[in-house]
């Protein structure tokens, strides 16, 4: 891939800004891993200050707390469930709406963007009802279908879109080769939009994984429960536990950060491998 | 092809996992019973606190489930009428039962044939009943009062006040030491109802001013409850500086650590400081009366915390109801307060720990139902409490005005008092 | 170059040839599964939030039809209705302070990633974390932050001789609204700058040569190529941003409590249909239903002018 130069010094002081903004945007979280390492009493009598040995019991509150072996199982099962079907359904859809043009395509692309609307404290009254008719109460299976449901409007508008902007003459190209439409589907278009593909993935991870209203009311048993439920009960009414809070949301937050850096190097790499072909 | 037979494992895997869980239940144990409550952090207490009971009745295993307050109600809601449900629900107090009573989620209990309704008061049972029937038995009695710091009151030579002029000097010489009088919060607007009541409760004519309010001969646009409002924007100078960025945790925090005297609140309060290493150097005190103090007892404000009901879809209601029984002894009453420190609605308990027990005794000698949870209750508008809540908060921030602020609680039990007609 | 509005599709002529006509069934094809999953959890549940609004009720149970009694009693002057007033004006103002601020951001910043060349991955693992972060605590993590009393800000601002700045910044009803907005943004902007890295990196890459050809300025290119080129992912953000700011619940709440403290200050939508719906109400369902079908109403029907508006500048700009 060739591309001039931009001058050094414009170079640098991209740099320098995107520096700025990381100590902006780490900052605060530097601080709450700092001390999740302290007690809350510790936190309370100097909000700044070095990690103690005795932060190290938060951890093993959190990690107990939130039960993380049972939980982080069920989390992972769930959300990669969700994303394939949801993701899955929303790719298809996307180039649906973005490839063709066909009668009422607008309604479809806004009867899509109606689900964002649909707070989840409201829906999830009707969605029980449905769950329990469907006997999916306290199962994986029935959050997955919530979530996977739920990542289709945000998923299927943001993929449109993406697919929208593929040239059209890669399409021409093909059919004038006679290839049939899933071809075209899945040898050409598909490919292009890799990157923002694992973009949705990545993006879609996050609000699955950290849910925990859904599996509150949809779950019963100890053994389904999700990770993000155990951090709720640090949030509780009366209690500030800051220390043990903080240790739970980083034990909560690092498989999303390693999964988010792994899948970082394949968007970089559908990147670099040359879309221009 | 391949999504589909992925999600079908995953489909079979839930629904095994589910079949397995149940089974080993039903093999270890005769019958489980599932308790909820919205006391989370206490549930390890509860857990031992069962497992006398447990002894007790062989073939009967109790799973008690702590749900975060916050998402309490949606949880239970729905948890009642869905399978794997629980047996015994706690339940808050006085109306806020009706959901449950209405939509029929919750067994009546039989008043005549449970011996153990005898160990509550009149005023304990009312927490539970609706509609002309019991619906639970109640467990906690939550009283509002003063805690002040022993520790700091001695090296400051100070004692609590005994008449209602020996405040005002009280917080003056605290003040002037240096240390911030009252731990109250400008952020979490719920504590502020029992700030409020706890400081302020006998300005506003405390017990006779509440039943005139419910008679319909007074309404919070007089002159006592203007006055009081207006005392309890005059008393912010004492609150924390910057009051309106402390949080309840950070009150708390305050107070645990020697930073302010007293502490406005509840009841269950108390575990809280002693386990932030106050231990005995806590204390509390009810604010003095003007009008006057029989028998040296100044006015306590209280209400019931909430009662134990069954849930209509029990899958056990003969044993949840032995359970629900045991539950209203002494037994388990002592048990509650001893290790959970809140008080026990059942009579004749008294604590062992000696704070705990002089707040109920407070309270016995002379009780104030706490209107804002008996008859006033509910977060939106226009739910007294709430009015209350916000005009309290808008008092501490300047936002409004003590006349104003009457005018909108008086205003609020007017669109009340019309939308349950 | 008109690049990339497919042609296919009905034609304008009298009868649909039988090749269009098979490449409309097969669009239909590709958007069936969606629908399918989006019909029966998203729809139905929605339709059903509708007819809950219609009726009162007792708890759970159904305790009479009431037509639009619920939405009458939203709509007559009351204290509740007053709070739903201020609460969409606050809901305005974060829209437009998030669009503004956060939308720019992201869009400046997925430029300055596209150019750059080391440190890609680090830059952009770093603007994602705050979002991968769990909403429900980044609430709590600022409060404690900006605490005068208890937070690190505070002690920081002693420790340089600024004490006199320190205020109870998220209690002060004149802060807390900018505040909030941006501590919106510290947490959401990686989530657009993403979406606009990936609709950059979907610029194949022979158009910014040819323009580099003809000696075009990085400003040049920037107008003329790469925002026409982006419009499509620019508009769906700010639909998106649109939808999630009148959506807005944890944040607020964890900021300022179920009543969105300071003097109402913080209180959106979301809070108010929350204090509605978990109050203690008794027909806490019927009234909630008809507050978010309202609300629905609304945010849907601005949705559907605003992607108008977009869909019209898009075609201007290309």
């Amino acid at each position: 891939m060739i591309r001039a130069r931009p001058a050094q010094r414009q170079q640098a002081a991209a740099t320098g800004i995107l520096t700025l903004y990381a100590l902006l945007v780490l900052g605060p979280l530097v601080l709450v891993v700092v001390n999740s390492l302290r007690s809350t009493a510790a936190i309370y009598a100097r909000p700044i200050g070095l990690p103690t040995m005795d932060g190290i019991a938060n951890y093993a509150a959190a990690w107990s707390q939130a039960r993380f072996s049972t939980y982080f199982v069920n989390s992972v099962l769930v959300t990669v469930a969700s994303l394939v079907v949801g993701v899955g359904a929303a790719t298809l859809a996307g180039y649906g709406l973005g490839r063709y043009r066909f009668a009422g395509r607008e309604a479809v692309g806004s009867f899509f963007l109606a689900g964002l609307l649909l707070p989840a404290q409201l829906g999830v009254v009707p969605l029980f009802y449905l769950l329990r008719a469907l006997g999916l109460i306290d199962s994986l299976a029935g959050l997955t279908l919530i979530y996977a449901a739920h990542t289709l409007p945000l998923s299927t508008f943001l993929l449109a879109g993406f697919f929208r902007q593929l040239p059209v003459e890669l399409e021409e190209a093909a059919r004038l080769d006679g290839a049939r439409e899933l071809r075209i589907f899945t040898s050409i278009m598909l490919p292009l939009v890799r990157p923002a593909l694992m973009t949705v993935i990545v993006v879609q991870c996050a609000p699955i994984w950290n849910d925990f209203f859904y599996p509150l009311v949809m779950i019963r048993s100890n053994d389904h429960f999700t990770l993000p439920v155990g951090l709720s009960s640090f949030v509780d009414q009366y209690q500030s536990d800051y220390g043990g809070l903080f240790a739970a949301l980083v034990i909560v937050s690092l498989p999303l950060i390693l999964l988010f850096v792994l899948a970082n190097r394949h968007v970089i790499a559908g990147l670099t491998a040359g879309i221009g072909k | 092809m391949r999504r589909r037979t992925l999600l079908g494992t995953i489909a079979g895997a839930a629904f095994a996992n589910a079949d397995l869980t149940r089974a080993a239940r039903a093999q270890s144990a005769g019958i489980t019973l599932n308790v909820w409550s919205w006391q989370v952090v206490q549930a390890p207490i509860y857990q031992k606190i069962f497992e006398i009971y447990e002894r007790e009745t062989p073939g009967v295993r109790i799973a008690y489930r702590g749900i975060a307050s916050t998402e309490y109600p949606t949880v239970l809601k729905t948890g009642l009428s869905g399978p794997g449900g629980p047996d015994l629900v706690m339940l808050h107090p006085y109306k806020s039962i009706a959901p449950y009573v209405r939509a029929g989620q919750l067994a009546p209990l039989d008043e005549a044939g449970i011996a153990e309704v005898k160990n509550f008061s009149p005023e304990s049972l009312a927490a539970a009943r609706l509609d002309g029937k019991l619906w639970g038995l109640p467990f906690a009695r939550q009283t509002i009062q003063i805690f002040y710091s022993r520790k700091l009151f001695a090296q400051l030579g100070v004692v609590p006040p005994t008449t209602a002029d020996q405040m005002a000097p009280l917080l003056d010489k605290i003040a002037a030491a240096g240390i911030t009088p009252i731990a109250a919060t400008g952020k979490d607007a719920w504590q502020l109802v029992n700030v409020f009541d706890a400081l302020v409760g006998n300005t506003y004519g405390g017990k006779a001013f509440i039943a005139k309010i419910l008679a319909g001969t007074a309404t919070f646009t007089d002159p006592a409850m203007v006055a009081a409002l207006a005392e309890f924007q005059g008393l912010a100078k004492y609150f924390p500086k910057f009051v309106s960025g402390v949080s309840n945790a950070d009150a708390r925090a305050m107070f645990a650590t020697g930073r302010a005297a007293m502490f406005p609140g509840g009841s269950w309060e108390l575990a809280g400081f002693q386990n932030a290493g106050m231990g005995a150097d806590v204390g509390v005190f009810s604010m003095p009366a003007a009008q006057g103090n029989p028998g040296g007892h100044a006015p306590t404000w209280g209400y019931e915390d909430g009662s134990l009901g069954i849930s209509a879809r029990a899958a056990q209601p003969a044993a949840a109801l032995a359970l629900l029984r045991w539950m209203a002894t002494r037994q388990f009453g002592q048990a509650f307060t001893d290790q959970l420190k809140q008080p026990s609605s059942v009579s004749g308990v008294v604590a062992t720990d000696p704070t705990l027990s002089q707040m109920s005794a407070n309270y016995a000698a002379n009780p104030v139902p706490m209107i804002w949870v008996t008859d006033y209750f509910g977060l939106a508008s226009p739910a007294p409490y709430a009015a209350l809540m916000n005009a309290a908060q808008n008092l501490l921030t300047s936002a409004t005005t003590p006349a104003a602020a009457a005018a909108s609680i008086a205003q609020s039990v007017v669109e009340w008092t019309a939308m349950n007609q | 170059m008109d690049g990339h509005e497919p042609v296919t599709g009905v034609s304008s002529g009298p009868t649909p040839s039988a090749a269009t006509r098979f490449r409309f069934s097969v669009g239909a094809v590709f958007v069936l599964p969606a629908l399918a999953l989006y019909l029966g959890f998203t729809i139905l549940p929605l339709v059903a939030v509708f007819t809950f609004s219609a009726f009162h009720w007792q708890g759970l149970r159904l305790a009479g039809f009431d037509a639009l009694a619920n939405y009458l009693r939203l709509l007559a002057p009351s204290m509740l209705r007053q709070e739903i007033a201020r609460a969409f004006f606050n809901n305005c103002i974060f829209f437009l302070g998030t669009v503004v601020l956060q939308n720019s951001l992201a869009l400046g910043l997925a430029l300055l990633l596209h150019t750059q060349r080391r440190w890609r991955a680090f830059f952009r693992t770093v603007i994602a974390v705050p979002f991968l972060v769990n909403p429900l605590v980044v609430g709590y993590v600022w409060t404690l932050l900006l605490s005068p009393t208890f937070g690190p800000i505070a002690a920081g601002l002693e420790a340089v001789g600024a004490g006199a700045a320190i205020r109870p910044w998220l209690g002060d009803p004149d802060w807390v609204r900018p505040l909030v907005i941006l501590i919106n943004a510290w947490q959401w902007t990686g989530f657009p700058t993403l979406v606009f890295g990936a609709a950059l990196a979907a610029i194949p890459e022979e158009i910014f040569q040819a323009a580099l050809l003809e000696r075009a300025s990085r400003l040049q290119v920037l107008r003329a190529i790469t925002l026409p080129l982006m419009m499509p992912t620019l508009g769906a953000m700010v639909v998106i941003t649109f939808v999630s700011c009148f959506n807005a619940f944890n944040l607020q709440y964890a900021v300022g409590g179920v009543n969105g403290a300071p003097a109402g200050a913080n209180d959106v939508l979301g809070l108010v249909f929350y204090r509605v719906a978990f109050g203690g109400d008794l027909n806490a369902i019927g009234a909630s239903s008809a507050l978010a079908t309202g609300t629905f109403v609304f945010t849907f029907a601005a949705t559907i002018l605003l992607r108008h508006m977009l869909a019209r500048l898009e075609e201007r700009v290309t």
